[in-house]
């Protein structure tokens, strides 16, 4: 009886286990496509491979992996920097705004929505119906104005984003979303901020003296790269993030 | 007479101005040398190796992609680390794909396409430790716009020499010392 009790407890487990996994995977890409950070300017999405750069959208098709066909070039925009897939969607972070495109069955891109900002840098990744993106200024970005900020825009309809709060911040780069939880590399360190309410996030922690400049969020544990370094944090325990290991080979 | 070589001076300057600012509107300095973004030309280096080599210290590096367990660190326009992470708590750098030019990734299944100056060049990473190149586009990124450097390798900077075509063909721009007497523009 007792034997039965533990085959039991552990295909129970197990199929619980599984069906955990299964929820989680509503993520932008499919298992075959690897994970980008914030400042990634290529994104695959199905069977087409997309590189950005200054005002060009380079389409291409992957259907064959190891022979790329080059499908064409649009013009999405002015001084993009960053792009972010997710779901059918195509987020362009530029030097005056976010531009949100949606890609159609053949591989193109029509652009929905612009949304304005300040003259400066900004990544910007989603997650659901919101849109997370940082803006920073200084000599990098050329603007004279000093904004350093973080916004969170609802993007349940890709033609009209609102915004629903800022959040102050010294010098935001690459940042990630899992969730309620955001993850910001900013000056001093990597910001952790509970966002469940979109508009009044809290920063739960600022783990000041971690070289972070963009991040990548995984199961519970986070590729933070700096300018020198890989730095990997568990936040399975989001109340005591824990670092897990450093690398640098110095 | 008298008054002929009094007016030298300002006649010389006024050829002088009229020849820098003729051949060059962008003209700042007067004389010596400044930093600012300087044309690579094509056949100034050996661009269009991927070659792979034993790890390296990090340094330069910005941009990250993750695939099964590998991570892959970009050395903005060096190449690319290659980390073995099935330890998180033990990441081990396994290798260093050289290749020039490089800034961003993205991998789907065991194929990486990575930019490599002006081209784009897809990489057979089934073994990690063994990354092979299988293709290659050539031209796909231009270098430059107008004469000037494309904004991916603008950077912070604001100056830029001019290009000399006489020099060939312009696949990429680095930040150095330039020869203020010679064109140069302002972004």
């Amino acid at each position: 009886m007792r034997k039965y009790a533990f085959f039991i407890a552990l295909s129970s487990l197990l199929t619980i286990s599984w069906a955990c996994s299964k929820d989680a995977g509503v993520s932008p890409t499919t298992t075959d496509t690897g994970k980008g950070g914030s400042l990634a300017r290529f994104a695959i999405v199905g069977n087409f491979m997309y590189a950005v750069s200054d005002w060009e959208l380079k389409i291409y098709n992957i259907t064959t992996p190891n022979a790329p066909q080059f499908v064409a070039t649009q013009q999405v925009g002015w001084s993009i920097e960053t792009m972010f897939a997710y779901g059918r969607n195509l987020f362009l972070g530029s030097r005056n705004g976010v531009y949100l495109y949606e890609i159609q069955s053949d591989g193109s891109v029509v652009r929905k929505s612009f949304y304005p900002h300040f003259n400066s840098c900004d990544p910007v990744v989603a997650e659901g119906q919101f849109a997370y993106s940082t803006i920073r200024s200084g000599v990098e970005c050329r603007t004279r104005d000093t904004i350093n900020q973080l916004e969170i825009l609802d993007v349940s309809d890709i033609s009209k984003p609102k915004s629903l709060s800022i959040v102050k911040m010294t010098f935001p780069i690459g940042l990630g979303i899992d969730g309620d939880y955001l993850f910001v590399c900013d000056k001093e360190g990597l910001r952790i901020l509970n966002v469940a309410d979109r508009k009044n996030p809290k920063e739960i922690h600022y783990l000041k003296g971690i070289d972070a400049v963009d991040v990548i969020v995984l199961d519970k544990n986070l590729l933070i790269i700096g300018k020198e370094k890989l730095t990997q944090i568990s936040y399975k325990n989001i109340a005591n993030p824990m670092v897990i290991s450093t690398l640098n080979l110095k | 007479m008298k008054n002929a070589t009094k007016r030298l001076p300002f006649l010389l300057l006024f050829l002088w101005l009229l020849i820098v600012q003729v051949r060059c509107p962008d003209y700042r300095y007067p004389y010596g040398f400044g930093s600012a973004l300087v044309p690579i030309y094509a056949d100034s280096v050996k661009i269009h190796k991927v070659v792979v080599e034993a790890p390296r210290a990090l340094k330069n590096t910005a941009k990250i992609y993750y695939k099964d367990s590998t991570i892959y660190i970009i050395e903005k326009d060096s190449g690319i680390h290659v980390i073995d992470n099935r330890l998180p708590a033990m990441p081990k750098s396994v290798r260093f794909i050289k290749m020039l030019g490089c800034q961003d990734i993205a991998i789907k299944g065991s194929i990486m396409y990575a930019d490599n100056f002006t081209d784009l060049v897809s990489i057979d990473v089934t073994n990690p430790n063994q990354p092979k190149m299988v293709n290659r586009i050539t031209g796909i990124y231009p270098a430059s716009a107008d004469g000037k450097p494309a904004l991916r390798y603008r950077g912070g900077y604001t100056d830029y020499q001019c290009i000399d075509t006489a020099k060939g063909k312009v696949i990429a721009w680095t930040y150095g010392t330039v020869d203020t007497l010679k064109c140069h523009g302002k972004l």
